[in-house]
């Protein structure tokens, strides 16, 4: 599970009104290069939940990320770059993704998170 | 989640995953033209990936695709090719509303067993795609042309399908087989050995579509339009709009 996917999961249990962002407690993490490329980056700026990715970084240990984007951010590509990095190349391949609200702990196995949920909480 | 969706489906492609992905290695030629339709660059959601034959298609132009599944046997082959997947139920997806630039649902609908849970299946994609985004789904039809792809003909609209899972292994009795998959974790209890075929055959429930009852589960939703309805090889297929939010 990379950064990107993060900041698209929400916990929809049951009972849960507010399930983003939810907290990573990372064991094992990889890195894998990506291609680098601007044009979607900049793309997916006004879809990301920019705090709860800047904390996602410091979950998995990543620094560097401003606390807002900045203004000339399509144009600014050292900034760009540090994006591209965290969205995209740094994998949780083991660890735990818990709800902030209800607490409940969803796995991250072998690079998945397995999202499904028992019987009584749908 | 019934049951027959657990026994008939979950399990069914965990326990044959193997086989299904060596036998369906792209997409289908009408998903690959609605994705082509798309601006390049795009986040795309393919709710009910399978082993994920869609997604390299959606990330040809520099795209990317969040694939999702409930058979983590389909969604570890995902995994293996370096798709970013999850396992997750397309009934209730795990994503926050309205970010995904369109999505994908290709031949999930007709395994799911309930007309309610149909319209939350829909409701649910909808839900994630951003408002004046665009979603395909795809649906096997009942209707099925004589000598067709699928080789099927349906005897009514809810059916089990037998998906026979090949016994590789020389000189090993299909009942021996058949004895073996039943004591793997998780694995479907219905499996029947096929001496002649030698396989260990499963049944996959499916509700096959009639002409109509795609654009007809969206009725109720006046935040989705229902943009183009039509018949591809052996499916009902929709295209449908977010025109706002719900």
């Amino acid at each position: 599970m990379r950064l990107l996917a993060h900041n698209m999961l929400a916990c929809n249990a049951k009972g849960v009104v507010n399930g983003f962002p939810l907290k990573i407690v990372p064991k094992e993490t990889r890195e894998v290069e990506v291609d680098f490329n601007a044009e979607f980056l900049t793309h997916m700026l006004p879809k990301m939940e920019w705090s709860a990715f800047v904390n996602a970084a410091k979950e998995i240990g990543l620094e560097g990320l401003p606390s807002e984007i900045p203004d000339d951010a399509a144009s600014d590509e050292e900034f760009l770059r540090t994006f591209h990095h965290a969205l995209l190349e740094v994998h949780v391949e083991e660890g735990t993704l818990v709800c902030p609200e209800s607490g409940r702990k969803f796995p991250i196995n072998k690079g998945i998170p397995n999202m499904l949920l028992n019987e009584d909480e749908v | 989640m019934p049951e027959v969706e657990r026994e008939h489906v979950q399990k069914v492609y965990d326990i044959v995953a193997q086989q299904w992905h060596g036998t369906r290695y792209r997409a289908w030629t009408g998903v690959e033209a609605f994705v082509r339709k798309q601006p390049p660059g795009l986040l795309a959601a393919d709710v009910g990936c399978g082993n994920g034959k869609n997604i390299p298609e959606i990330v040809k132009g520099g795209g990317f695709a969040l694939g999702s599944d409930f058979s983590r046997g389909l969604i570890e082959i995902c995994r293996d090719s370096g798709y970013e997947v999850m396992v997750a139920d397309a009934v209730i997806l795990p994503y926050r509303s309205d970010v995904f630039d369109y999505a994908l649902n290709i031949a999930v609908l007709h395994h799911i067993s309930s007309p309610e849970r149909r319209v939350e299946l829909v409701k649910e994609t909808m839900r994630i795609v951003k408002v004046g985004g665009v979603a395909l789904f795809y649906a096997w039809a009942l209707e099925q042309e004589q000598g067709g792809v699928s080789g099927h003909q349906f005897e009514g609209q809810d059916v089990l399908v037998p998906f026979h899972n090949k016994i590789k292994v020389k000189g090993v009795a299909p009942e021996d087989e058949r004895e073996r998959q039943s004591r793997v974790s998780g694995a479907p209890t219905h499996g029947e050995a096929d001496r002649e075929k030698r396989s260990v055959v499963y049944q996959r429930y499916c509700h096959v579509y009639t002409e109509g009852e795609l654009p007809k589960l969206f009725e109720n939703l006046p935040w989705c339009e229902v943009t183009a309805a039509y018949y591809d090889h052996g499916n009902w297929c929709v295209e449908v709009l977010k025109t706002s939010r719900p």
